[in-house]
């Protein structure tokens, strides 16, 4: 696998990463508890992914995390 | 050596020494920044050290910052009227899952993880699992009690994660262990060395062959560093007929260590997820690449209770091969080497109790455990090594031969006290064989 498959997967995962963002604030903002916990335990998983494949594609600012949260 | 679906991620842990020393670098430094604005118990500690994080460029900055030790680690909890003191980084509702360590020195500390973390633990497990060749339909049994301590919880998930069917054994006796492995034909065991050895010994006395009748391939050991020394790896294998892996692992750090299939005679550590130092104890700079050190370690990616530069007190040595397997995360040579809490002076000696370990273990008319007391007798020091001997064995000889391979080993005259079989205490986990009783002499 090379460095083109590399960024492909990274793609999926920025995208999959999205999608659970989404699926929970939309489960937060309807009720949804099923929908806003599982987004949760999903997004866990997603972030496993981000360690073990995008930390190796993008340079890391030690302040990105803290952005993320406050975004 | 390596072939097709031979890593867990084939690309961190092929990763060239370079890239993945620039890779350790800069999740460190936003391990740190993270600490630093959400541990309380950071935020001071680094102000204290007058350290501000963007000052961290290189390695060489990395050890500018002061180490974590446990006592520190438990001062922050026990003053505190907080269930995590000032380590916690996350909010309540954002904990997932408590666990705390086994307390064998002082108050245990009480360790917060989030759902990431719990999914880190498990990725962790299954990078060390998947290295050691389990792979579905391996079906592990893990005779655990399942309780406060991380032990095997994370192994778990991971056997999950990696598609091996899991046997949840615990709240069962040695005994129902042993026949539900053998109803359920299970391969593989997940549990210390002391814990392989002593279930070996039950399926014995329900007239059970482990190696014929139990059929186990793989055993993967944790909670003590006993799979690595050579004469008790030896000892289980034979015992079982299976392969025996070491792992190693803190409830503060992560499951950071793992031998590999190829089984070159080290530990790798997981460089891609931990910072592993030795460090020289005193001057706290590290050894050469010749000495052994003290290992320090900061896991990359932790989230709700994370540990930076936390003393482990293991010993080790860098091995000078990269392993056979291919990966390029060094290996500890020979593993872990003792813990420095536990080397002692004795009669001016340097003591390690593992040492007597490797001895005890050599022999076959022995038993699987022993216990070490050092206690003072007229003014002296005193080390006692209890064994237990198998029926049939010569007392007299066995006593001798004990007696001057112990005086080789440790460089001091220990006394052996030979008895019954099944009369020393057996353990599941952390087995407290080393007794210093001089404190309470004096």
């Amino acid at each position: 696998m090379n460095e083109k498959a590399l960024m492909e997967i990274s793609e999926q995962v920025k995208i999959l990463h999205h999608a659970g963002d989404q699926l929970c604030a939309l489960g937060e903002a309807h009720d949804f508890p099923a929908m806003e916990y599982n987004a949760k335990r999903l997004l866990a998983v997603v972030e496993i992914l981000e360690i073990n494949i995008s930390d190796l594609l993008e340079p890391i600012d030690p302040g990105e995390q803290d952005a993320a949260e406050h975004s | 050596m390596a072939s097709a679906r031979t890593y867990w991620n084939p690309f961190l842990e092929t990763l060239p020494p370079e890239k993945l020393a620039a890779l350790q670098l800069k999740k460190f430094q936003r391990a740190l920044a993270y600490a630093y604005t959400h541990s309380p118990f950071y935020r001071q500690k680094l102000g204290r050290a007058g350290i501000q994080p963007e000052e961290i460029r290189s390695y060489e900055d990395i050890l500018k910052i002061p180490t974590t030790t446990k006592s520190e680690l438990q001062a922050a909890q026990t003053e505190s009227d907080s269930i995590y003191g000032s380590l916690c980084c996350l909010p309540s509702e954002e904990i997932a899952v408590y666990h705390q360590t086994s307390g064998t020195t002082g108050h245990p500390i009480r360790q917060a993880d989030s759902r990431r973390d719990w999914e880190w633990w498990a990725e962790c497990w299954a990078t060390l699992l998947w290295a050691q060749g389990f792979r579905p339909p391996d079906r592990m049994i893990i005779p655990f009690s399942y309780g406060v301590f991380v032990a095997f919880w994370a192994g778990h998930y991971a056997c999950e994660k990696i598609g091996c069917e899991v046997i949840p054994a615990g709240g069962l006796s040695s005994e129902a262990r042993i026949d539900k492995m053998r109803e359920l034909k299970a391969s593989a065991i997940m549990c210390t060395p002391t814990y392989a050895l002593h279930l070996a010994e039950v399926a014995k006395t329900m007239s059970l062959d482990p190696v014929n009748d139990l059929h186990i391939e793989k055993i993967v050991c944790a909670g003590e560093p006993g799979a690595l020394i050579p004469a008790t790896k030896v000892r289980i294998e034979s015992e079982w007929g299976a392969s025996v892996f070491d792992h190693a692992g803190a409830t503060e750090a992560g499951a950071w260590g793992f031998e590999c299939i190829a089984q070159s005679g080290g530990l790798h550590v997981n460089e891609a997820f931990f910072l592993v130092e030795l460090l020289d104890p005193e001057t706290k700079q590290p050894v050469l690449p010749d000495e052994e050190g003290e290992l320090v370690i900061t896991p990359l990616d932790r989230e709700a209770q994370p540990v930076i530069r936390f003393e482990l007190r293991d010993r080790a040595l860098w091995s000078k091969e990269l392993c056979s397997c291919g990966r390029s995360y060094r290996l500890l040579d020979g593993g872990l080497r003792g813990r420095s809490d536990q080397l002692v002076k004795v009669r001016g000696v340097l003591f390690s109790p593992t040492t007597v370990e490797s001895v005890v273990r050599q022999f076959d008319n022995l038993g699987n455990e022993y216990q070490v007391i050092v206690e003072r007798e007229h003014e002296l020091d005193k080390v006692t090594v209890q064994v237990e001997l198998l029926s049939g064995g010569d007392s007299d000889r066995m006593h001798t031969e004990l007696e001057q391979q112990l005086r080789i080993a440790t460089g001091l005259r220990c006394h052996v006290e030979l008895k019954p079989l099944g009369t020393l205490p057996r353990y599941e986990v952390k087995a407290k064989r080393f007794i210093d009783r001089r404190e309470h002499d004096e």
